[in-house]
């Protein structure tokens, strides 16, 4: 539980913490909550030359709305994301993931961006960044871009961000029927990483048909998972129990897990098949 | 002799606990907290192998870093130490670092003393070690056959420990019988898991000669014994303080491999030298508990009556690098609470390449009753009776009492159906069950289970736990009173616990009394916390101690006050006559007194208020007679408990919705403190049954090496726990207290499993082991439809 030894920087501006990206490439890791760089690196199965603090960054803790966006700063607390009426009432998965996540230690330092950018493929925020389609935004000494969630996760702990690159922030697609959404999770104690999870986002028509549909899912893959053809066969089918069950039977078929301690591949699947019908149920009940 | 009210406190009032305030707002001193100036600090090279061969080690490079003063290996330690005792057997030698072989992941290999933890930890890593891999040891069973490969070179097998018990002419009873059930039925390897890991600091005073050692440890003095042995340092230039401790559950009972490195480095390099172990390390290599398979055959007569068990036990003891009492414990225990006389064990310890099997809250006597109470479940079942209606039949009855076990144990009191029936009762018996087929009609699978344990307290084993406690008291001349307790403590509150004892019998106010343990300089030479000893020996130590002063207060009183000492009492710090009230002396004046004007005294009393008394524990056998029986605890603690779940048949989760439990600890001294340890005991219970798992795989490699993986229960998996007291006083003690504290640990293993069994009553599961995981569940089901499918076709 004690670091190899390492440089520590802290920009006071976000121009000069992509500099000293640009200059230690991917010898530096970048500090954000430290809710898994630090143990990592106490573990030793990190060990960065250089740590880059954001921490005296300014302007990257924020939740706004912006045409049809939820902004999110990649340096806000998942407390601070708990605690956000604007997060409870327009994108209420985000804030029933952010129930489960970790401790009140956890949340009271862990940030989105940090969360994102570690891509734990039992996290939290995955699932969720990938149901609400959010575009994840980077910025880098040579400029910034916008990457979608479903291209960011490439594998475990992985993801499409540079070495030189800093996500500033997250923007979660505004739900157009926020209430029809559901996190649901297994986790063997609570605040653990998932067995599995499923994040589920509809938007129905007047008939009840599916217009729009975003599924994330924890547990299920390498990486947090979008079931894309699940999420096909959904739009535009009206959501009875037969076609659920077959959706969440496709979600058993296309979900190919990790067997680690949490459970084995084949019970995860199992899991995810169940949560996926409970939270279609979620989503689509009746709420006064 | 029965407890009266009398003074300032009463035993068995609720009192808050008096070290708890300094705990809880961070105010403690643990060894890692203790200042000392100038310390290095040790950093350990560890086996990232199961089973291998030490080839060479290159220190070199570590040595010649700045700020490094030390690098130790094992064959330095070879030249220069006696070995640790108790290996297996006690053929081995042990050495503090891995001497030729490793024969755990995380067994230490080298240590580096530097300046800083965090450049001990980079020497470390410096120092090259070649190992050539040998096959690991990883299944008891199969370490059983002559193929497998050998821990020990020395040795012949991986067998280290052999129990066998019969009474005569079994077989003969088992033809006889009704019915025979057999059944293998485990419970995994668990971590005890207390707060603070290990931690040791030391610092020798060269210009006295005095080596002081701070040590996160149940038994600083054994330790002191054991590194004056050790090192070859007389042990009364050796003090050993156990500060503030966080924690054991029996993890810092008894000896470690590596426990002389601190002191020896400290002796060597003439600085403090300070270690606190991390939690990867603790889960690495502190000792482990519960893995024990029980093949066992019981034989029953149609109404139901146990006639007989035959048991075989395989216990998987990691390395045996010690003393491990677990398979005995649980050998002479399986017949439990019932009347069984007719009983067989043939038990197997095995040495494999895990860490060292050891001490854990209810060692032994929680697999013995999670055995006893499957098979109960199990045969009620199959034989379509009522599992209460089954131990009731088969408990020993309370006239019965004390009650001579099949095994030699002496059980001192109890009342075990009155225990049960008192659980029935708290939790809505009836109506629990009536709910659960309201609750299945809507699609809850709820489940009712019942349990009952017992858990000998209070050990003596040869050599190992002693069997007795002492306390000294001194009434200091200008009016304190400290207690010296040779017993410590690892949160168990004994502070207030002794401190209420003592101010029960002498008068003085809770406020004026001082407790102090922990240290070999200042307290009684004792055998440390374990076994749930302290109620039982320390207690009444303190009472005896105390009873004496308060007959010398008395006395003293008597003579100057000029009255037979029978008419005074000791009431608001004043000892008066009854009779004639303006007789009356303070105890302030008697205390001056009884140190200043020594002539005032009794003829035959000491100068002083200073008093050493012990309590001895009763009824023990320390050999066995020549059938094998002997009884190797004092007192007999149990409980009965009412597990209300719910089972997530999709999922295989299980939700603890009630948890009832009657105990009984004999006279409680402080409801507060019992009921305090007795949930935590039940929470630790519920790890142990369902989230908690030291998992190996085929390699020897630890899975759960850090608290990712190592799920113990949060406040958020903690049930509505419901407790209740029974007090059946043991006869055996002035103060009729049975050991605390543990029978909480043993109930949710055997009572989460009949409530999971109740709730998935109708696929016909029946659990076998630990642990309840989700996924185990799901299985269970599954397995259960399947077998009912082939036995319906």
């Amino acid at each position: 539980m004690y670091p190899a030894p390492f440089d520590y920087f802290q920009p006071r501006t976000l121009e000069e913490a992509v500099e000293l990206l640009q200059t230690w490439g991917e010898s530096a890791r970048v500090l954000a909550g430290g809710q898994s760089l630090i143990p990592l690196m106490k573990l030793r199965l990190a060990r960065p030359r250089c740590v880059i603090d954001l921490n005296c960054v300014p302007g990257l803790s924020y939740i706004r709305e912006e045409d049809g966006w939820i902004r999110v700063g990649a340096l806000t607390r998942h407390a601070e994301i708990e605690a956000s009426p604007l997060i409870r009432e327009r994108a209420p998965i985000a804030w029933q993931a952010m129930r489960r996540l970790g401790d009140l230690q956890v949340r009271n330092l862990g940030t989105i961006g940090g969360a994102v950018v570690e891509a734990d493929p039992a996290g939290d925020w995955g699932p969720v960044v990938l149901a609400l389609d959010a575009r994840i935004r980077c910025a880098s000494a040579k400029g910034t871009r916008e990457i979608e969630a479903k291209d960011f996760f490439t594998f475990a702990y992985t993801t499409a961000l540079e070495p030189e690159e800093v996500v500033t922030e997250i923007a979660l697609r505004k739900p157009a029927a926020p209430q029809r959404g559901a996190y649901l999770k297994l986790e063997r104690v609570a605040g653990d990483f998932a067995v599995a999870s499923v994040a589920l986002q509809l938007d129905l028509d007047e008939k009840g048909a599916c217009r729009e549909v975003g599924i994330g899912l924890g547990g299920a893959h390498d990486r947090p998972f979008k079931p894309s053809t699940v999420e096909s066969y959904l739009r535009g089918r009206t959501l009875a129990s037969e076609t659920v069950d077959r959706a969440a039977e496709q979600i058993q078929e296309v979900a190919s897990p990790i067997g680690d301690l949490r459970g084995s591949a084949d019970y995860k699947r199992e899991v995810l098949k169940v949560l996926f019908r409970r939270a279609a149920r979620a989503a689509l009940a009746e709420r006064v | 002799m029965s407890v009266k009210a009398s003074e300032s406190v009463r035993i068995g009032e609720r009192i808050r606990r008096r070290e708890a305030e300094r705990l809880i707002a961070g105010k403690g001193t643990f060894v890692d907290d203790v200042p000392l100036a100038g310390t290095l600090y040790v950093g350990f090279v560890r086996s990232p192998y199961a089973h291998a061969r030490i080839k060479s080690i290159d220190a070199r490079a570590a040595r010649s870093m700045g700020g490094v003063h030390a690098v130790v290996t094992g064959d330095d330690l070879v030249k220069e130490l006696a070995e640790v005792r108790g290996g297996p057997a006690r053929h081995v030698k042990v050495y503090p670092l891995a001497v030729g072989k490793v024969r755990y992941v995380g067994e230490p290999v080298a240590a580096v003393a530097a300046d800083t933890r965090y450049l001990a930890e980079d020497a470390a890593e410096n120092i090259a070690v070649e190992y050539e891999p040998l096959p690991a040891v990883v299944d008891p069973e199969k370490a059983m056959e002559e193929s497998s490969a050998k821990l020990f070179d020395e040795l012949e097998s991986n067998i280290v420990y052999e129990y066998h018990f019969s009474t005569p002419d079994l077989d003969a009873v088992f033809q006889r019988a009704d019915h025979v059930f057999s059944l293998r039925l485990n419970s995994h390897r668990l971590t005890p898991f207390p707060m603070e890991p290990r931690a040791y600091a030391a610092e020798y005073d060269a210009r006295e000669g005095t080596l002081t050692c701070w040590a996160s440890t149940a038994g600083p003095h054994g330790f002191r014994t054991r590194l004056a042995e050790i090192l070859g340092f007389p042990e009364s230039k050796l003090r050993v303080i156990a500060p503030d401790v966080g924690g054991s559950f029996g993890v810092k009972n008894g000896g470690y491999q590596d426990e002389v490195i601190v002191p020896l480095l400290a002796l060597k390099l003439g600085r403090p030298v300070k270690w606190a172990e991390t939690r990867i390390e603790h889960l690495r290599s502190a000792r482990q508990g519960r893995d024990q398979i029980h093949y066992i055959d019981v034989a029953v007569n149609g109404d139901g009556t146990v006639v007989a068990i035959r048991d075989k036990i395989i216990a998987d003891l990691g390395c045996s690098y010690g003393i491990d009492n677990s398979i005995s414990s649980a050998a002479l225990y399986v017949p439990g609470v019932y009347r069984i006389r007719n009983y067989r064990v043939d038990a197997y310890g095995i040495a494999t390449n895990k860490a060292n099997h050891g001490s854990l809250r209810g060692i032994g006597k929680a697999e013995a009753a999670f055995v006893i109470e499957r098979t109960m479940d199990i045969v009620a079942r199959r034989l379509g009776m009522d599992p209460v209606e089954l131990r009731k039949k088969n408990f020993i009855p309370p006239e019965a009492f004390p009650y001579r076990s099949v095994t030699g144990a002496l059980y001192d009191s109890g009342q075990y159906e009155k225990c049960l029936d008192q659980a029935l009762e708290l939790a809505r018996y009836q109506q629990a069950k009536e709910e659960k087929k309201r609750l299945r009609g809507e699609g809850v699978y709820r489940g009712v289970g019942v349990a009952f344990v017992m858990e000998p307290t209070s050990s003596s084993r040869i050599y190992a736990t002693g069997g007795y406690a002492t306390c000294r008291i001194r009434i200091e001349p200008s009016g304190s009173v400290t207690v010296f307790s040779s017993v410590g403590d690892q949160g168990q509150g004994h502070g207030t616990t002794l401190s209420a004892i003592v101010a029960s019998r002498i008068g003085f106010p809770l406020d004026k009394i001082f407790v102090i343990r922990g240290d070999t300089g200042a307290t009684p030479y004792g055998f440390g916390t374990g076994s749930s000893r302290s109620s039982v020996v320390q207690m009444n130590a303190a009472y005896l101690a105390a009873e004496r002063l308060r007959e010398k207060l008395v006395k003293i009183a008597a003579r100057n006050l000029r009255v037979p000492a029978k008419e005074l009492a000791i009431r608001d710090g004043k000892i008066s006559s009854a009779e004639d009230p303006t007789k009356s002396m303070s105890l302030r004046e008697i205390v001056r007194l009884a140190y200043g004007a020594i002539h005032l005294l009794p003829e035959d009393e000491e100068p002083g208020l200073e008093v050493t008394s012990h309590f001895i524990n009763p009824n023990i056998d320390y050999v066995a007679d020549e059938r094998g029986r002997m009884n190797t605890f004092s007192t007999y603690p149990y409980a009965a408990i009412v597990a209300v779940v719910d089972v997530d048949i999709e999922t295989g989760f299980v939700k603890i919705v009630r948890y009832c439990t009657v105990h009984d600890c004999g006279n409680i001294i402080n409801p507060q403190i019992v009921e305090t340890q007795h949930y935590g005991s039940v929470v630790q219970g519920i790890g142990a049954a369902i989230y908690e798992h030291i998992v190996y795989d085929d390699e020897g490699q630890l899975l759960t090496a850090s608290l990712m993986d190592y799920k113990v229960p949060t406040v958020e998996e903690v049930p509505d726990i419901q407790l209740g007291h029974l007090v059946t006083p043991s006869p055996f003690s002035p103060l009729g207290t049975k050991g605390a504290g543990e029978t909480g640990m043993l109930g949710p293993p055997p009572a989460l499993a009949s409530a999971i069994e109740d709730a998935l009553a109708e696929f016909g599961a029946e659990i076998r082991s630990t642990p309840y995981t989700p996924e185990r569940v799901l299985a269970l089901i599954r397995e259960a439809r399947k077998g009912s499918l082939r036995a319906g076709a």
